[in-house]
């Protein structure tokens, strides 16, 4: 058999094993075990497994996850977003929509520490959905904003998938998180304006409410002080050069958790809840890692990565479009797919072809990180969007009062700024690369 | 039991992440304020998180943790989807314990050629060994799942 067909055997065998639901690690694990047995031989595949397990974990980048994981499960525990919401309600909540435009304040706040969008999808409805409901907002524009504003947990630095990312392409994580800040903060304004103009549009989704006087509001301000402490050492140490992402996870992981126990909202019980979900999410990553990495080692002996990447640079279209297509591709495959594993089977085949391309005249660095970014943002369209929006469950499971249907119905209004925004950044790469240079100037 | 166990190596895991955590910080402030980094820290901390990732895999896999795409089988019922997913453990178990066997020879052989890290000078099959018994445990769940999955 050619080596090509044997590649596109075990891409055929691993897509009809997850559609079979056989768990994602696995159904890249096995057909690319039996690939690479039959690219070459027994004795080789079984000195290739010998070491992948510890060579996937002695990259150091690598840790950042379970540490990055942990404060975001330390500062959803740790009662942090509490004073974010009442902070932001407390300046924003007069107006019209106010306390939607609270939550999504909130949100993009919270995502600052927090690099998972179902984390924090959940720790914001917990904050937001109850004041949302008593002050009379409808359950459609509580629960569409909610997850809405779940995706800035990864939209806005740190942010797994884009670690995933750097680890996968051999990229900057800091230069990924400095490009994602600005497109992070223009999609949280952009939600806010579509909160705004869905309430003009139509005054009986969200009343107005009572202003709240200055030293309330510097009260509430005041409370916010862990989460802006954290988020300054942290990210200050990463561009200011004084230490590393790992090592700023670290320290962050460190700050949150002291600031639960100041809190007293980390007790013994909560502080082993946190553990419990790190210790899940990151075992679940970690073997997702090693199931793409035995898939992409038969890959790369099937030569189908190259192969893919000279027949797209030939492609009688403008790179542009090509570009367009793949992150076309990446919504379709977002809807049915969870978002890590997406990355992690279609980037070791797909980058190849996007650093053949000559789009804008970029370097190969700032390609990378560029389309990196685009990436990000059409994983951030796939937690939404219809049938399987991850955040939509999570945000449902918790406002059990509004239906599925009534959600996804909300946040089309947001998900149409997304489609802007995906446009903007794709046709305007300074948007991203912007503070990477300033930051990485040399 | 076996429940029991994952969960205890769960703890274990998540506090040994922490651990890492204030070792690194440690680290940071001695360089900045001393500029004098803990010898090794790098080191340290990969071995701390090969072992803390190990210790969660079993507590992962019980918890049937490991993601699936149900999009194409919500629809079928209860039972046909009992046997998907109980050939998804088989799966899982048999990648699980292939990885386990193959880590063990691989600590094994890396002890036999004496290999040292840079800094610290330790043996560099400690990280063979702390990956081993948890993909070890992982297995027996899995395999654990398949079973009852197949009796139910």
């Amino acid at each position: 058999m050619e080596p090509l067909h044997i590649g596109l055997l075990m891409f055929a065998a691993m897509l009809v094993l997850m559609a079979l639901r056989t768990p994602i690690a696995a159904a890249m694990f096995i057909p690319g075990a039996l690939g690479y047995l039959a690219m070459s031989n027994g004795n080789a595949l079984l000195s290739v497994l010998k070491g992948s397990s510890v060579a996937r974990l002695t990259i150091y980048d690598l840790s950042v996850i379970p540490l990055f994981l942990l404060m975001g499960q330390f500062a959803t525990q740790g009662g942090l977003s509490k004073a974010l919401f009442q902070a932001a309600a407390a300046f924003v909540g007069h107006i019209r929509g106010g306390l939607a435009m609270a939550a999504l304040i909130a949100a993009g706040a919270f995502g600052a520490v927090c690099g998972s969008s179902v984390a924090t999808a959940a720790t914001i409805t917990q904050v937001g959905y109850d004041e949302m409901r008593r002050q009379g907002y409808s359950g459609r524009l509580s629960t569409a904003t909610l997850a809405t504003g779940g995706t800035l947990g990864i939209l806005i630095p740190p942010s797994v998938p884009l670690v995933v990312y750097a680890l996968l392409t051999e990229q900057s994580i800091g230069k990924l998180f400095a490009a994602a800040m600005i497109p992070g903060v223009l999609a949280m304004l952009g939600y806010i304006a579509v909160v705004a103009i869905m309430c003009r549009w139509k005054p009986e989704l969200a009343p107005a409410s009572r202003k709240t006087d200055w030293p309330q509001r510097l009260q509430a301000l005041i409370k916010v002080w862990p989460i802006a402490t954290i988020f300054v050492v942290v990210f200050g140490g990463i561009y200011g050069g004084l230490f590393s992402p790992t090592e700023g996870a670290a320290i962050g992981a460190v700050f949150t958790f002291a600031a639960g126990l100041i809190n007293r909202e980390l007790n013994s019980e909560s502080i082993k809840q946190c553990f419990l979900s790190t210790a899940e999410t990151s075992a679940m990553i970690f073997m997702i890692f090693l199931g793409a990495d035995m898939m992409n080692a038969a890959l790369a002996i099937t030569q189908m990565p190259a192969l893919v990447a000279a027949w797209v640079t030939t492609l009688p279209v403008s790179p542009l479009v090509v570009v367009g297509s793949i992150l076309l591709i990446y919504v379709i495959l977002g809807c049915v797919m969870d978002e890590l594993s997406m990355l992690l089977l279609t980037i070791p085949v797909i980058y190849p072809a996007l650093l053949g391309l000559d789009c804008w005249g970029l370097s190969k660095e700032m390609k990378s990180i560029w389309f990196g970014i685009l990436v990000l943002m059409t994983v951030g369209v796939g937690m939404l969007a219809p049938p399987v929006g991850l955040n939509v469950y999570v945000v449902n499971g918790l406002a059990k009062d509004v239906s599925m249907n009534e959600t996804y119905k909300g946040v089309l209004p947001f998900l149409i700024w997304d489609a802007i925004r995906i446009v903007l950044l794709l046709m305007f790469p300074m948007i991203s690369l912007w503070l990477v240079q300033l930051f990485f100037a040399k | 039991m076996l429940k029991a166990l994952c969960r205890t190596a769960a703890l274990a895991g998540g506090a040994i992440a922490l651990a890492v955590g204030l070792m690194t910080m440690y680290s940071v402030l001695q360089r900045a304020l001393l500029s004098k980094p803990l010898n090794g820290d790098i080191e340290l901390v990969q071995l701390g998180i090969a072992l803390s990732i190990s210790l969660c895999l079993g507590w992962c896999q019980y918890h049937k943790a490991n993601i699936i795409v149900d999009f194409f089988t919500q629809k079928n019922s209860a039972r046909s989807n009992q046997i998907f997913d109980a050939f998804g453990h088989l799966l899982l178990g048999i990648m699980y314990a292939l990885l386990a066997w193959r880590t063990s020879v691989g600590a094994f052989a890396v002890h036999e050629a004496h290999e040292a890290s840079i800094a610290l000078d330790l043996p560099v099959w400690w990280t063979y060994a702390c990956l081993a018994p948890g993909l070890a445990l992982a297995a027996c769940v899995a395999f654990t799942q398949f079973i009852s999955d197949l009796k139910n």
